[in-house]
């Protein structure tokens, strides 16, 4: 992600070419649409203000061509992500200007009796999708409150979707974790914060049960829910909801997330063969996972095995720190929204 | 999560804090350990009298108890032996501009300042873990290095710590592995959380040093972190704090008087069960000094 970052950065100090700012604008989205390539597509666009952004995007929604509305949403999806690790205010700008973008593929309501249900309902998953790999992207930096501006949209699109109720569980989930009462020194301090991590991981339980009963097969939902039983201390019942999202997990990253938070429950077991095996196997999954080198290298060195322990920490090179590396550090990052999104663009 | 095992002993498990000794070889990661029943410790212990080491104490001037049950001492000598420095630096976004610059020239006047029998490594950390420099008598790559940092980022503070204790070199009776570890904040994107690294740091036997960078000047409004101060004890080192990034270079420095300055005292534990956690004590008899020293070693089961 920085690497992409700082080649666009690069770029900014281009000058303008000598051209109208709407046909410079169209023709970086139709070489993403030919490439995929966002970092090198976007150049000619660095360095534009605002108001020569919602310019050019509000001509491209005129034009009302439903390929390119994509495309276009989908290339300011890419610089928000690129972005969004520097300057979370940044990728809101690009985020709110690509929000307009696949709005603007649904149909107005008044035209939608037209539509088949087949696209509509097609649309109604790409907006969707969108504005939940945009809230991800904040929950990926820790941001909550512009997380749940994007989830709100999300919601408003698709409200019984599992992956956006999934997501606004996971902003609740995630604002309980930074909510640390040991972060203070002050009793009352520390009461107020612990008081107010209850209360999220209630919002975030209540999201998490709308969700898998959305959809009992989407897998996030368990796996998530696991982890606010773990965070609230009921290992118990922490447990069946891992297992369970770990037997529904298709998806890499979500095999990798169940994997990881089932190893921390059985280290807090005490069970240290059995987290052995869990970080093994998120390894094996993603193996320049920082987090999982570290929770396997804790794990060996809890066992008695001090020397294991460094052998795990010396094989492990940093890794290029792409948004795949990102989605896998945090956790939060909806990778497999942001591929499924770049998929359909690149059709 | 409670400690429950540890590690085989090793015959030289320097560390800064505790060496056991032993006889019977073994072999682990390709380096000779040894096993034996009866195990000399060695512990790293600093006496400071404000700033400024203690020098010229001796035998009778130290008591040690393990586990409560008092100890001989053996012997006690100013320790000599060349150190293996591992720099633990953060590089988070907010340590950019002046304190980077700071940062930079601290751990550059540092690096130039060790001796040349002493051999030292770098790591940096954000939300990731950069192994900048193996650890290396190569002043010239830890200087360009050192030059080449930015700042950008979280602070993955815990998994850094811990990953730079299992980096440490492989012990051996020729150098003295320490970690300094320098951070301007809180952890926020760590795996492990701080209960885990403590317990980690607990078994590590790696001499910690810890350096933080606290009040207005970090644009925080954290007070310093309770938990660093709890990691430099249990590492037997200590926290240094500094209120502006332009104390950085004296405080390195400080550091480094200080490693150069420590006892190395050794005892063969009587009348305490071997395995297990030993909580040991170091206490001066005449004399006058902070002493600071690891709160005590593990011996796994075998």
């Amino acid at each position: 992600m920085i690497m992409r970052v700082a080649a666009i950065a690069v770029a900014a100090l281009l000058a303008q070419p000598d051209r109208s700012a709407v046909e410079t604008y169209r023709e970086a989205v139709a070489a993403y649409l030919a490439s995929g390539n966002a970092a090198e597509s976007v150049k000619p666009l660095v360095g534009w203000t605002n108001e020569e952004f919602e310019a050019a995007v509000q001509a491209v929604i005129r034009r009302a061509d439903p390929k390119e509305l994509e495309a276009a949403a989908a290339l300011h999806l890419e610089i928000g992500i690129a972005v969004v690790g520097l300057s979370t205010g940044g990728a809101q700008a690009y985020f709110e200007h690509g929000s307009k973008l696949v709005d603007a593929v649904l149909p107005p309501a008044a035209i939608r009796r037209g539509v088949s249900a087949e696209r509509l309902n097609e649309m109604t998953m790409v907006s969707a999708t969108w504005h939940r790999v945009a809230a991800s992207a904040f929950l990926s930096v820790n941001d909550g409150v512009r997380a749940r501006l994007f989830a709100n949209r999300a919601t408003r699109i698709a409200p019984r979707s599992a992956a956006v109720l999934t997501v606004q569980g996971m902003i609740d989930e995630v604002e309980a974790g930074l909510s640390n009462p040991d972060d203070w020194d002050g009793v009352v301090q520390q009461i107020s914060s612990s008081r107010e991590r209850g209360r999220l991981l209630v919002r975030a339980e209540e999201s998490f049960r709308a969700a898998m009963a959305a959809d009992p097969g989407y897998p996030l939902a368990p796996i998530r829910m696991g982890r606010v039983e773990f965070l609230r201390g009921d290992f118990k019942r922490a447990q069946p909801y891992l297992e369970r999202g770990s037997g529904l997990a298709r998806e890499p990253r979500h095999q990798f997330l169940a994997a990881m938070f089932m190893g921390a429950l059985q280290l807090e077991q005490n069970n240290l063969t059995a987290a052995r095996r869990s970080f093994e196997r998120a390894l094996v999954i993603a193996p320049q996972s920082q987090n999982a080198v570290a929770a396997l290298s804790f794990v060996e060195l809890m066992s008695g095995r001090a020397g294991r322990a460094q052998q795990i920490a010396r094989a492990f090179t940093s890794a290029r720190l792409d948004e795949a590396w990102w989605a896998y550090k945090t956790g939060t990052l909806d990778l497999e929204g942001l591929q499924w999104l770049r998929q359909r663009v690149r059709k | 999560m409670a400690a429950r095992a540890g590690d085989a002993m090793t015959r030289s498990i320097a560390a800064g804090g505790l060496i056991v000794l032993g006889t019977t070889v073994a072999i682990a990661l390709g380096q000779p350990t040894f096993r034996s029943g009866v195990d000399v410790v060695n512990i790293d212990v600093s006496v400071m009298n404000g700033l400024s080491p203690v020098p010229g104490l001796t035998i009778e001037q130290f008591a040690i108890t393990d586990n409560g049950v008092p100890q001989e001492v053996q012997s006690v000598s100013l320790d000599t032996v060349p150190l293996s420095l591992t720099i633990v630096l953060d590089t988070s976004g907010s340590m950019e501009g002046e304190r980077l610059r700071d940062l930079i020239d601290a751990g550059q006047t540092l690096v130039k300042s060790l001796r040349a029998e002493d051999a030292a490594a770098l790591i940096t950390f954000a939300e990731s873990v950069q192994f900048k420099v193996a650890v290396t008598h190569d002043r010239e790559r830890l200087l360009a290095s050192l030059k080449g940092l930015n700042a950008a980022g979280f602070t993955s503070l815990n998994d850094a710590f811990f990953l730079a204790m299992q980096l440490r070199p492989i012990e051996t009776f020729e150098s003295r592995p320490v970690v300094l570890v320098f951070s301007d904040g809180h952890d926020n994107t760590s795996w492990l959380s701080a209960a885990q690294l403590l317990e980690a740091t607990r078994r590590s036997r790696t001499l910690i040093h810890v350096v933080e960078l606290v009040g207005a000047s970090t644009g925080s409004f954290f007070s310093p972190s309770p938990v660093l101060g709890d990691l430099a004890s249990a590492g037997g080192g200590r926290r240094w704090t500094a209120q502006s990034s332009r104390d950085l270079r004296d405080l390195f420095g400080k550091v480094l008087n200080e490693l150069r300055s420590r006892y190395l005292l050794s005892y063969t534990p009587k009348a305490v069960a071997r395995e297990g956690w030993h909580d040991v004590k170091v206490t001066l008899k005449g004399a006058r000094g902070d002493v600071t020293a690891r709160p005590g070693y593990f011996v796994a089961p075998q």
